[in-house]
């Protein structure tokens, strides 16, 4: 929100002891080390429909903590990444049209087309900044979702059922419980993976792109490559997210690349804390849960969710992961 | 030949209507540097009450302009209320607090009308069609929105080129302070541009109205077009803005005419109909591609 404007002081006294280092390890994680806690205790905790909310939040997550990452490190606001949620979970549908149905060989072709897709309408989109590169993503996002629904084959503006969830070396992933481990896993990944990058040089370069980017090109850095890479392991992840909801729903429609998906996980994003490596996972729970909670009294359950984001944006400046960092005592994330 | 002059003038139609729309998310930019994504819902509140007050009055004429004047009322609302405090804000916040609205709009239309597509017939004194020159034959109606769009269009033009307002709505697009500075209230120019945006979008929808079936999300269609037509011409130029939206206007209704035409010579009827649909709903976007391959910046940016 605001603070985005301002530059971030980095934290050169981090503590040498090493002691002293786990223990400011684990309070600065606290929020984030419960979250994940919680879901992995979840299956054990809470009734089957919980479960499959919380594993829905984790899918949804991914993809947030995705759109997140391309905010926080390199300043790029997108609004079309429905585009590559929908790719990916299209992928595992014609995956298993011609006959696939191991996931291991599944998913990353999913996260290949929309590392794929992502090139081309990155290094389009990334010819202009800021509002015009918001407008942009989302026309291409929308370009995609008007083929893809165009095409009789994939069930055109109906959507096509999956026969089963596929499996993972041979291992059916039926099991409601053992699909939200493995799900858990996949985020646990595509966490390393995004704090590995916002540490190396090339997040470093990123972060300085989002505060000033006409000083990392004066510095000699070609700043569009820099945020094209970003943006294509973005939507990589995105696919993967995109595989997994095809994985959760059993059902792939046109749906999943409405523009409307781009939107929620912007906010997802937002309200979690785009300054937060799982702002986006935090985003995400608790809109579901909030969609949970709301749906049981009225179906016009965005109608409460509209006015809930706009105050959440005027008056709540950081994000829930930070505030409830705070709250706990830790330090940075 | 008849096919393809009628479709031509379809062409002009949709890019005058396109105009009303992107011109006001044009201006909003121009002069508050605002990205408002509800724009489109404003569109959409333009054509649902002039259906609404068609079936009070049974004066299409009276309903269009009272729906014109809502919205307009309504976008001066949403300023005041909400917009009004995100012009300091990141595009990021805008974004969001935008598609917040958007939600909430969708919703309460959804609420208020069933979620049932609304229909209006075109009114009575235009439902015939009119003989054009070289004997062809054009719906009256079509012809009548073509004409109103494009009055509205000229009109806006003239004051924003020609009167003392207009003037005082250029100088705050370049420079606020100054304005402000020597007596003008900045805050109230803002809200006007963003009502007459909005009645503008408004007038659009009800125009649209009887061409199309009313229903919720009809806005982002026109929303999602407009950026493209914003991006294309170049932020921030009424000119760029207004030949963008020609040629998107044209572009799409020609290819959703032609595409299947010109490909029957060279693929199977079969082939065609599946996926002519898919690359005629692309061609606007490949438009925006090879403009962004030559001119990042737009076509008409200063």
């Amino acid at each position: 929100m605001r603070h985005l404007e301002k530059p971030v002081v980095l934290d050169l006294q981090r503590p040498t002891n090493v002691a002293a280092r786990i223990v400011g390890g684990v309070r600065s994680y606290a929020a984030n080390a419960l979250l994940v806690a919680l879901l992995a205790l979840a299956p054990f905790l809470f009734e089957s429909h919980i479960v499959g909310s919380l594993t829905r939040g984790m899918i949804y997550g991914m993809a947030a903590c995705a759109v997140g990452f391309i905010i926080r490190c390199g300043g790029m606001v997108s609004f079309g990444h429905a585009a590559y949620f929908g790719l990916g979970a299209y992928s595992v549908l014609i995956a298993q049209k011609i006959g696939l149905t191991e996931a291991l060989l599944i998913w990353p072709i999913a996260v290949l087309v929309s590392a794929a897709a992502s090139l081309a309408i990155g290094s389009l989109s990334l010819r202009t900044r800021g509002v015009s590169f918001i407008m942009i993503t989302l026309g291409f996002a929308q370009m995609v979702y008007f083929v893809i629904s165009s095409v009789q084959g994939l069930g055109g503006a109906d959507g096509l059922g999956l026969q089963a969830r596929n499996q993972i070396g041979g291992v059916s992933l039926e099991s409601p419980t053992r699909f939200h481990f493995v799900v858990l896993a996949l985020l646990l990944v595509v966490f390393c993976v995004l704090s590995r990058v916002g540490r190396s040089p090339l997040g470093m370069a990123l972060a300085g792109i989002r505060q000033n980017e006409r000083r990392l090109k004066a510095l000699g850095y070609n700043t569009t490559r820099l945020q094209l890479t970003a943006f294509v392991l973005s939507a990589a992840i995105t696919g993967l997210a995109g595989a997994l909801a095809a994985e959760f729903y059993l059902y792939v429609s046109p749906g999943l690349l409405h523009w409307i998906v781009s939107g929620e996980l912007l906010v997802m994003a937002t309200l979690g804390g785009v300054t937060a490596l799982m702002g986006g996972l935090f985003g995400a729970l608790v809109l579901l849960l909030a969609e949970v909670l709301i749906s049981e009294f009225t179906t016009y359950w965005r109608m409460a969710l509209g006015p809930v984001v706009i105050v959440a944006v005027l008056y709540l400046r950081q994000g829930l992961q930070p505030a409830l960092q705070k709250m706990l005592g830790g330090g940075r994330d | 030949m008849a096919i393809l002059v009628e479709q031509v003038l379809n062409g002009i139609n949709y890019g005058l209507l396109l105009f009303l729309i992107a011109a006001g998310l044009s201006l909003v930019f121009g002069v508050m540097h605002l990205i408002n994504l509800a724009h489109g819902s404003l569109f959409m509140v333009g054509a649902f009450a002039a259906a609404a007050f068609a079936h009070i009055t049974k004066n299409f004429l009276l309903s269009v302009i009272c729906a014109t004047l809502l919205a307009a009322a309504v976008g001066w609302l949403v300023e005041r209320v909400i917009v009004r405090k995100l012009y300091a804000r990141s595009h990021l916040d805008q974004v969001l607090a935008t598609f917040g609205l958007i939600l909430f709009a969708n919703e309460l239309l959804r609420w208020i009308s069933g979620g049932v597509p609304q229909y209006v017939p075109s009114p009575g004194l235009f439902s015939g069609t009119v003989m054009l020159p070289g004997g062809i034959e054009y719906p009256a109606y079509r012809m009548m929105v073509t004409s109103i769009a494009a009055i509205a269009a000229l009109a806006m033009w003239m004051v924003i080129a020609k009167t003392r307002a207009g003037m005082l709505v250029r100088a705050s697009a370049s420079n606020p302070t100054m304005v402000r500075h020597i007596g003008f209230d900045v805050g109230l120019i803002s809200t006007l541009v963003f009502a007459v945006g909005a009645g503008l979008a408004g007038l659009a929808g009800a125009l649209t109205g009887p061409l199309v079936s009313i229903e919720v999300g009809m806005g982002e269609q026109v929303l999602i077009l407009s950026f493209v037509i914003v991006v294309i011409g170049g932020l921030g130029s009424i000119r760029g803005t207004f030949l963008a939206a020609m040629m998107v206007g044209l572009v799409d209704t020609l290819g959703r005419a032609l595409m299947p035409l010109a490909l029957s010579g060279i693929f199977s009827a079969r082939a065609v109909s599946s996926f002519a649909p898919a690359l005629s709903a692309t061609l606007v976007y490949i438009l925006m591609a090879v403009v962004l391959i030559m001119r990042p910046q737009g076509l008409f940016a200063r």
